[in-house]
């Protein structure tokens, strides 16, 4: 299937009969995958990839899936993560999917189940993908901007009127105007709202730093 | 008699010339009369001289009868033989004496009632026609016995009083003549009786809960038979039919015996209800605890089970998915089927082998037995089942003296004995059967060299429906039972080298035989 060609199945389970199964299985399906035996070796290992998802033992020696799960959150990885346990606990799965899990599934799964998994993972990547691709579009908008405009942007997006930024900034309330067309025209932004979405997508006006 | 003289040793003038002024002025036998204490003068052969008025009283004699007898006829027989040697020594060495100030000394009155006193003894030499006798004044202080004896009477009285008050004890005297009983204010209290209300052992045994008379009969029994000791201790619950109300009283009595037959039974009884319900609660509390443990047990070795199969199974399931696509895509991916078939094979073989060594591990490898004697181990089965709370039953023991040992392991014999037992009061209970019976019996099968036990019990037996679930693991028909007993039990038994099984035709109750090997 060439809309799972380019993602990446990781499978990180310590048994080894466990892994080769579900590696067999999930090929099957066309993705690519990686498997590890335990959580450490994956850390260490794994390709900075955005494209993919992991398919993760609870239960683990070692480092177990929820620490991994903590360990990946902390880089900001956005990897979607599948859960698989042997005896799944009602707080243990309520605390992984609170930390972003994509699904908890117990063992002795079934493809359809994992397959349903993947999928809403893949979907999860695509829309991961996209805002990542949106908020590059609205940075790479905003750089074009000189640091007055920039300070005027901000005021605007918090819904100040042209006379109280005139104020605040002390410059007329004619500069003010020439200053928001420019902002509108370097964005494209058609109307505030637009201005506003591209100021949220660039992460959250942090546009001074 | 004129003179006497007190120092004998020392004739001494100065003396000697005092006791002439007195006796011109007191006669000697005014001052002897007058004296409070019972006094005799004895000549030096014990003959009674003189008996002052306080020893006519004390005696009983007249003074003419009194000089009449020998000294030594007021002597009990016992001390006569001592009393004719001491004489003879005080004559050889006479000075004042106290007699028995270490033992008690008793003389005899008229009557030959024994009379205690303390004898205390003078010399007194007198001179007779130029001669000088010896003789003696005896003092006899009486000793206000009766006195004594009432001080000791009331101050036991009271004391057994104050036990009364802190023990809340009452107080019973049976009759066995003619089967009253005295009761006092207390007992009477107890056993919701009146005041005037006549307590008899007909009565008495009506009162006793239903499920403890035969007990008590029996013991009455026994404390009757003049061969045993006579003292009895028990405990027992009573009811009040108008009240509805259920009393444990405890008692301990001691029987007297007249003759070679008992004639009455004094004893005390208490109210023991409050310590029996906390005994209660205790014991359920405890048998809570465990059925909590035996759970938490149950769930951990059924999570270790899972986790070492878990594993194998998603593998198994996972490769069996696998060679079916692989076996329905076109063209069919041979070699994926193959890999994956064999993966589930191996994974299969795994699986086994797992929980073949699991299982060894919870056994904790080969059970170690010694030589028993069944018959102790039925007995102390019996007293752990009593002590856990399953008492209320009669028991009827049919062992087979001198049997000769098995060979097994003594806490899982006894473990099942006390499971056995257990729900069987469990099932009488549940039925509300009232005289509720169990037998055990134990005999050898020499042919099969095997002991067999029988444990039967009189309730409402197993139902025809479950019966052939009772040993499955999770079977139960008891409300907050978990159904692994008898599973468990069966599995111990095999694991001893015998077999557990319930008789299905018996119709009388439930019927439970296992047997073990004889060493």
């Amino acid at each position: 299937m060439s809309n799972s060609s380019d993602f990446t199945v990781f499978i990180i389970d310590d048994d080894d009969a466990v892994r080769h199964s579900l590696c067999l299985m999930i090929e099957q399906e066309g993705f690519n995958v990686q498997t590890f035996e335990n959580a450490e070796n994956f850390l260490k290992n794994y390709p900075c990839q955005s494209n993919g998802c992991i398919i993760l033992d609870l239960n683990m020696p070692g480092m177990d899936g929820l620490q991994l799960q903590e360990a990946l959150n902390n880089k900001e990885d956005t990897l979607p993560i599948v859960f698989l346990t042997g005896y799944g606990t009602i707080p243990q799965s309520v605390k992984a999917i609170k930390a972003g899990a994509v699904d908890f599934l117990t063992k002795p799964i079934t493809r359809e189940k994992l397959l349903t998994c993947i999928r809403s993972a893949v979907e999860e990547c695509k829309k991961l993908l996209h805002a990542d691709q949106q908020m590059r579009t609205a940075k790479s908008l905003l750089s074009k901007l000189t640091e007055r405009e920039k300070e005027v942007l901000i005021l605007v997006v918090e819904g100040y009127s042209n006379k109280e930024i005139a104020a605040q900034l002390q410059i007329s309330h004619r500069t003010v105007e020439v200053h928001r067309s420019k902002i509108m025209q370097k964005t494209g932004a058609n109307h505030l709202l637009e201005l506003k979405q591209i100021a949220q997508e660039s992460n959250q006006c942090r546009l001074s730093s | 008699m004129t003179l006497f003289d007190t120092n004998l040793d020392k004739h001494n003038p100065t003396a000697e010339h005092l006791w002439n002024e007195v006796q011109n002025s007191i006669h000697f036998r005014e001052l002897f009369d007058a004296v409070i204490d019972a006094m005799l003068l004895v000549d030096s052969s014990g003959q009674i001289m003189l008996a002052n008025p306080a020893a006519q009283h004390l005696l009983g004699y007249t003074h003419d009868e009194l000089r009449s007898l020998d000294v030594e006829q007021l002597m009990p027989a016992r001390f006569r033989e001592n009393h004719r040697h001491y004489r003879k020594q005080f004559l050889a060495e006479p000075r004042q004496r106290l007699m028995g100030s270490t033992c008690e000394l008793a003389i005899l009155n008229r009557h030959g009632e024994e009379v205690a006193v303390n004898i205390s003894l003078s010399p007194i030499a007198i001179k007779e026609q130029a001669a000088k006798a010896i003789y003696i004044l005896v003092t006899f202080i009486a000793l206000d016995r009766r006195r004594q004896a009432e001080n000791a009477l009331r101050e036991s009285e009271e004391r057994l009083w104050l036990i009364k008050q802190a023990a809340g004890a009452g107080i019973f005297d049976i009759d066995c003549a003619n089967g009253r009983i005295y009761c006092d204010e207390r007992m009477r209290e107890l056993w919701w009786n009146e005041a005037d209300e006549i307590m008899t052992l007909g009565k008495f045994f009506s009162t006793v809960h239903l499920s403890d008379r035969a007990k008590c009969q029996k013991l009455f029994e026994e404390a009757l038979n003049p061969e045993m000791e006579g003292k009895c201790r028990t405990a027992f619950r009573i009811i009040n039919g108008s009240e509805h109300s259920e009393r444990w009283i405890a008692t301990l009595s001691q029987t007297q015996f007249d003759n070679g037959s008992a004639k009455r039974i004094v004893g005390i009884a208490r109210d023991i209800t409050e310590r029996k319900l906390l005994e209660q609660t205790l014991q359920q509390q405890r048998n809570e605890t465990e059925l909590l443990f035996n759970k938490q047990v149950a769930i951990l070795t059924a999570a270790a089970i899972a986790h070492e199969l878990n594993s194998p199974l998603t593998a198994i399931s996972a490769y069996s998915e696998v060679a079916q696509r692989a076996l329905s895509v076109t063209p069919v991916d041979c070699d994926k089927a193959k890999e994956a078939l064999s993966g589930c094979f191996d994974q299969a073989q795994l699986a086994g082998h797992k929980l073949y060594e699991l299982i060894g591990f919870l056994q904790g490898r080969e059970i170690e037995t010694e030589k028993l004697n069944i018959n102790r181990i039925v007995e102390d089965a019996l007293l752990q089942a009593r002590s856990d709370g399953y008492s209320e039953f009669h028991i009827i023991l049919n062992l087979e003296p001198n049997i000769p040992p098995i060979k097994a392991n003594k806490i899982h014999i006894q473990r099942i004995l006390v499971n056995l037992i257990r729900n069987a009061v469990e099932a009488m209970r549940a039925a509300n059967v009232v005289d509720s019976e169990i037998t055990i019996a134990v005999k050898t099968l020499a042919s099969e060299k095997m002991a067999v036990v029988t444990i039967e019990d009189n309730g409402p037996g197993i139902d025809q429906k479950v019966i052939s679930q009772i040993f499955d693991p999770f079977f139960t028909t008891k409300p907050t039972g978990f159904g692994m007993g008898l599973s468990i039990s069966r599995a111990l038994i095999e694991a001893n080298g015998g077999q557990l099984w319930i008789d299905p035709v018996y119709q009388d109750g439930a019927q439970f035989h296992f047997t073990l090997p004889l060493a």
